[in-house]
């Protein structure tokens, strides 16, 4: 069995009917799929194998990555939660990965669902493949140093978040600062953390990049400004009763345009805040921030 | 002349022809459907300041898939371009221009390929949707259409260039019109659409049979194309679907 579904992967290849290529995506505007177009209306001729086969070619360790990965894909297509599993189990693993396929796994972990009680050590076992692709300076490691922190974040307990600290430091070839403000974001949006859960470091850290990204000295449109506003927008969701001390910076600034892109945050972050039922108290040191800058906007 | 002494800047929009036309950097550049007259299939943002003539490839930031948004994904993918038919200049200032250049960079970081459903990074209605973990609802990344890839940049610079909320509803045919490879997706084998992630036109927001309230591309040429004074842009709220083709036949 496991050889007739190489067969109908290697038919399908014969074909060209590769949809999706790591480097190059659909292209502009599914040109891939066009130029295919045709070849869809080939009849079917080989007959559908047995999801336990594409299991088998998945796991198969010898087998070459494009076909394992093809056959992850079928193997999703029924049986999602296995898949889940598989791919939370090879990232405890890690160490004894082919790096290729370790890639594969970080880009699969952004579409398969992962049980509660697996949601802390997938989170540190992303972060810690981000941490080793960070150092890496070769094609793509970026992309995958990027996304293994941004679904950490979706996923760390957020009596954790200090895990994302190391990110925030301008080291490696990779530069992970606005990745990782975006991922401690991500976990501070949904709701405020504890009093408990309340990191100094992470809070001074993100205060000192901040600063530096505002500056006028500093300051210009693009990723300075994203990083700039994302710590801005980190120390809104860390205030526990602070008043933002980056709103004063970006005053100095006097930028209609970032004024209103913060302002327009705010309004989110209140927003996401109330959905979750919190009073008032919660965010009235926010609603200051946000009357401020209003005025300024003004 | 506007309150600052300058002159006012019109917003313009218009089909391309041969000659060649100086267009600034962010204007929006349209792709005509191949089959039908008139009806814009794709749009992007222009890149650098350009002469553009119909039918030139142009360098754009765009949502293709893949969304293309700065250097990061245009190293992974390659630079992106689009055939110009159409375009649509703002006139944008300098502060826009930033505005916008900051949501690109910000978008750019999101950036992902994804292996197992490549497909994710799109979405038809809404314009555009957050990508949310299913375990802790936490925000991930970004999907956009093509027009509202468009539609958020320029609302990042304070720009709302159609009212999304009073959109006109578009038929089973006019989507077939707009994403024809969305159409051929849907003929495809189940092997097929199981490799690339396509669970069916519902995972875009198409449900059901429709109609359904879809920001298509030729509506921001529409926009564009009613002698707005650049700096006082007003919303266009888009009266029927036939604003799909620019110009309206």
């Amino acid at each position: 069995m496991i050889e007739s579904t190489c067969l109908v992967i290697q038919e399908e290849q014969r074909s060209a009917i590769d949809l999706y290529r790591q480097n190059s995506g659909f292209g502009d505007e599914f040109r891939q799929l066009s130029d295919i177009s045709e070849q869809w209306r080939l009849p079917q001729r080989f007959c559908v194998a047995d999801h336990r086969d594409f299991e088998q070619v998945a796991c198969d360790e010898n087998a070459n990555v494009q076909t394992r990965l093809e056959s992850l894909q079928q193997w999703f297509a029924s049986s999602p939660d296995n898949v889940a599993i598989y791919v939370a189990s090879q990232l405890d693993d890690q160490d004894d990965l082919d790096q290729e396929w370790l890639k594969t796994i970080v880009r699969a972990a952004d579409s398969v669902v992962f049980p509660p009680d697996r949601l802390e050590s997938v989170a540190k076992s992303l972060l810690k493949a981000a941490s080793q692709f960070r150092d890496r300076d070769d094609f793509g490691a970026a992309e995958i140093c990027w996304s293994a922190i941004l679904r950490a974040g979706s996923l760390l307990p957020a009596n954790c978040i200090s895990r994302l600290l190391p990110f925030l430091e301008n080291g490696g070839e990779v530069d992970t600062r606005l990745v990782a403000l975006q991922a401690v974001f991500s976990i501070v949006e949904v709701e405020p953390l504890p009093d408990t859960n309340f990191d100094a470091e992470l809070y001074s850290r993100i205060e000192k990049i901040g600063r530096r990204n505002l500056d006028p000295d500093v300051f210009c449109a693009g990723e300075t400004s994203a990083i700039g506003i994302e710590c801005l927008m980190v120390l809104a969701g860390l205030s526990n009763g602070r008043s933002n001390p980056l709103c004063a910076c970006v005053s100095a600034l006097n930028k209609t345009w970032l004024t209103r892109t913060i302002a327009g945050r705010y309004r989110e972050l209140l927003a996401s805040w109330r959905q979750v039922g919190l009073d008032s108290d919660s965010f009235g040191v926010l609603k200051d921030d946000l009357a401020h800058l209003t005025l300024v906007d003004e | 002349m506007n309150n600052s002494g300058d002159e006012a800047q019109i917003i313009t929009a218009l089909s391309l022809a041969n000659s060649s036309t100086s267009c600034s950097r962010f204007t929006i550049i349209g792709t005509y459907a191949e089959d039908f007259v008139g009806f814009l299939k794709h749009a992007a943002l222009l890149k650098n300041p350009a002469s553009v003539s119909l039918d030139d490839s142009v360098d754009v930031w765009h949502t293709g898939p893949p969304i293309v948004s700065g250097p990061e994904a245009e190293a992974q993918f390659g630079g992106m371009q689009t055939v110009a038919h159409t375009i649509a200049d703002c006139k944008l200032r300098p502060s826009e221009c930033d505005a916008i250049v900051n949501f690109l960079a910000s978008v750019d970081k999101y950036h992902r390929t994804a292996s197992v459903l490549p497909l994710q990074q799109y979405v038809i209605v809404p314009h555009h949707q957050w990508v949310v973990a299913s375990e802790t609802s936490r925000r991930i990344c970004r999907r956009f259409s093509c027009a509202g890839f468009v539609i958020e940049a320029f609302v990042s610079a304070g720009i709302q260039l159609i009212d999304v909320d009073n959109l006109p509803l578009a038929s089973r045919e006019e989507v077939e019109f707009a994403f024809p490879d969305f159409r051929r997706l849907e003929e495809a084998s189940t092997r097929i659409q199981e490799r690339v992630g396509f669970h069916g036109m519902e995972d875009f927001g198409i449900t059901g049979d429709g109609p359904w309230p879809i920001a298509l591309p030729g509506y921001l040429f529409h926009a564009c194309d009613r002698g707005e004074i650049a700096g006082a842009f007003t919303t266009y709220t888009v009266p029927s679907v036939d604003r799909a083709r620019f110009p309206t036949l």
